[in-house]
């Protein structure tokens, strides 16, 4: 497996995401999930973050390789952070394991967060938190819990300008200018 | 009237238009005044349905949500971004519904809608055929937070190449509008979310400071930002509330620390024991999970709790027959008397 040229790949079954199995594949669908390198040592076990929801929809590649590791997804939630203050962040999570259950609020350490991910993270961003276990080939289990910040685009200036266009219009419509 | 807005748990209808329909009241042509107290999810949802149903209602808001950039950041919030389930997104549902008033919805004699500042008269319905008359005064923002707000909306706009992250809520909230409403010879305080400031022409200081509001002790208090103590103002009990006032609290349980805490309350004790909560401020415990999920977050989480659940009401009445000065309060739902 080349370095630059990994990135993961979601296999999971049509309904319930019962499994997350990662590998490694080939190098265009890189640019989509924007993952950076992973090497052949440590393997995140991570789920996307790029991915929204990181248990959406099923890229499934054919390839003779086995799974390097497997990732039991127990419970995800996608947070939006409300404020970091100090060491910690506040945030509401929803519930996409059990969407009738209501949000929470929670609070925990920065440190949680990848130190990769964490300029990202700033009120009003979006991250998702999956709990699960990491089944490897070798037979070791392990616990996981991992909050990735997803990566979002960004304003453009021609964006902002219809806004402003839009907003103006629309102000003259309701008679409030 | 009817200020600020939340659904019904069951129906998902907006509370105030099904307790006043049940009443069995036309809420097209009896409601005069809805007033929307500032942007905040928790005061906002199912506003638009009001708007709509409220046929003869004037539509009041303060005038800082009027600027175009207002306007503009409602428009970037929701519709060209992942920004979601914020008290933004009702008020797009509000401009709509606004657009379509405009258009001819809503009868002409029911004049324009009113921008609210402090000690501005935003209804007067004399006495005529009731024995009593009837007048809504706003008593903030001042022109001062006026001016504050239009340039903190204008750094609510996100600039070219940062992230098109979700809007979450602002504070402190200079623009809040708070209202006194007097009806016969008693007087009643909506403190909405309005807060203190060290500046006396902001907040509280400059609402009891101003020589313009109108005079008079309110019997009955909706306390300001959920009991905060940094929407606590002495002078606001000692000079605008009757001893032993009713104090009518809403708790939120989002932010840092819920709202209200004893040491709130207990101020407020200071003034009178008639304090009603509307539910409880200490939200409510996460439904449980596998418990390898529940062992995880136990480790993660400093805290959690769940910041919506049942509500309650309470509900005070007064008498035209029986005499305006004996009022009734009925509790339902998870509201308590706070004692
Ligand atoms: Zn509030």
């Amino acid at each position: 497996m080349k370095d630059s040229a990994a990135c993961f790949a979601i296999e999971q079954p049509p309904e319930k995401p019962e499994y997350i199995v990662l590998r490694d594949i080939i190098p265009d669908r890189e640019a989509r999930y924007d993952r950076g390198s992973i090497d052949n040592k440590v393997i995140s076990t991570e789920a996307p973050a790029d991915l929204s929801p990181p248990v959406e929809p099923a890229l499934l590649l054919p390839g003779p390789r086995k799974p390097l590791h497997r990732f039991k997804v127990l419970q995800t939630w996608e947070g939006t952070i409300l404020e970091i203050s100090g060491d910690e962040c506040r945030a509401i999570i929803r519930d996409r394991t059990t969407p009738e259950n209501q949000d929470e609020e929670i609070t925990f350490s920065i440190e949680e967060i990848p130190e990769s991910d964490r300029p990202l993270a700033l009120p009003g961003a979006v991250f998702y938190w999956s709990i699960g276990y990491d089944d490897r080939l070798d037979g070791q289990r392990n616990r996981v819990s991992s909050i990735r910040v997803r990566r979002i685009p960004v304003w453009t200036d021609k964006e902002l300008k219809a806004a402003r266009r839009e907003a103006e219009s629309l102000g003259e419509r309701i008679g409030w200018k | 009237m009817v200020v600020d807005s939340c659904l019904d748990r069951e129906s998902r209808q907006p509370i105030a238009l099904k307790y006043l329909t049940e009443l069995g009241i036309d809420v097209a042509t009896s409601v005069k005044l809805f007033v929307i107290t500032h942007w905040h999810d928790d005061h906002l949802k199912g506003a638009a349905d009001i708007l709509s149903a409220c046929r003869d209602a004037k539509f009041v808001c303060s005038e800082a949500l009027r600027s175009t950039e207002f306007i503009q950041f409602v428009r970037i919030c929701s519709t060209r971004s992942f920004m979601v389930s914020s008290g933004v997104d009702e008020f797009d549902r509000i401009f709509e519904k606004l657009q379509r008033r405009s258009t001819g919805e809503r009868p002409e004699s029911v004049g324009p809608d009113l921008w609210a500042i402090a000690d501005r008269r935003l209804l007067y319905l004399p006495k005529n055929n009731r024995s009593f008359n009837v007048e809504v005064f706003a008593l903030s923002p001042s022109d001062t937070a006026m001016t504050l707000a239009l340039s903190e909306i204008g750094q609510l706009l996100p600039r070219a190449g940062t992230p098109k992250r979700r809007a979450v809520a602002q504070r402190p909230n200079h623009v809040s509008v708070a209202l006194w409403i007097i009806v016969g010879n008693l007087n009643i305080l909506l403190g909405s979310d309005l807060e203190n400031h060290r500046d006396k022409r902001l907040g509280w200081r400059a609402v009891v400071l101003s020589p313009n509001r109108p005079r008079g002790r309110a019997f009955v208090v909706k306390v300001p930002h959920h009991g905060s103590s940094n929407a606590y103002y002495h002078k606001m009990w000692s000079e605008m509330t009757t001893p032993e006032a009713a104090a009518l609290l809403t708790p939120f349980a989002s932010g840092k620390r819920p709202l209200p805490s004893q040491d709130d309350v207990e101020k407020i004790r200071s003034h009178t024991s008639q304090i009603y909560c509307t539910g409880r401020p200490q939200g409510w415990r996460p439904p449980r999970r596998d418990s390898t999920v529940d062992k995880t977050v136990r480790e993660i989480a400093r805290t959690r709790r769940v910041v919506h659940g049942p509500m309650g009401q309470v509900r005070l009445r007064l008498s035209a027959q029986r005499g305006l000065d004996d009022p009734t309060i009925e509790l339902f739902g998870e509201a308590q008397h706070l004692t």
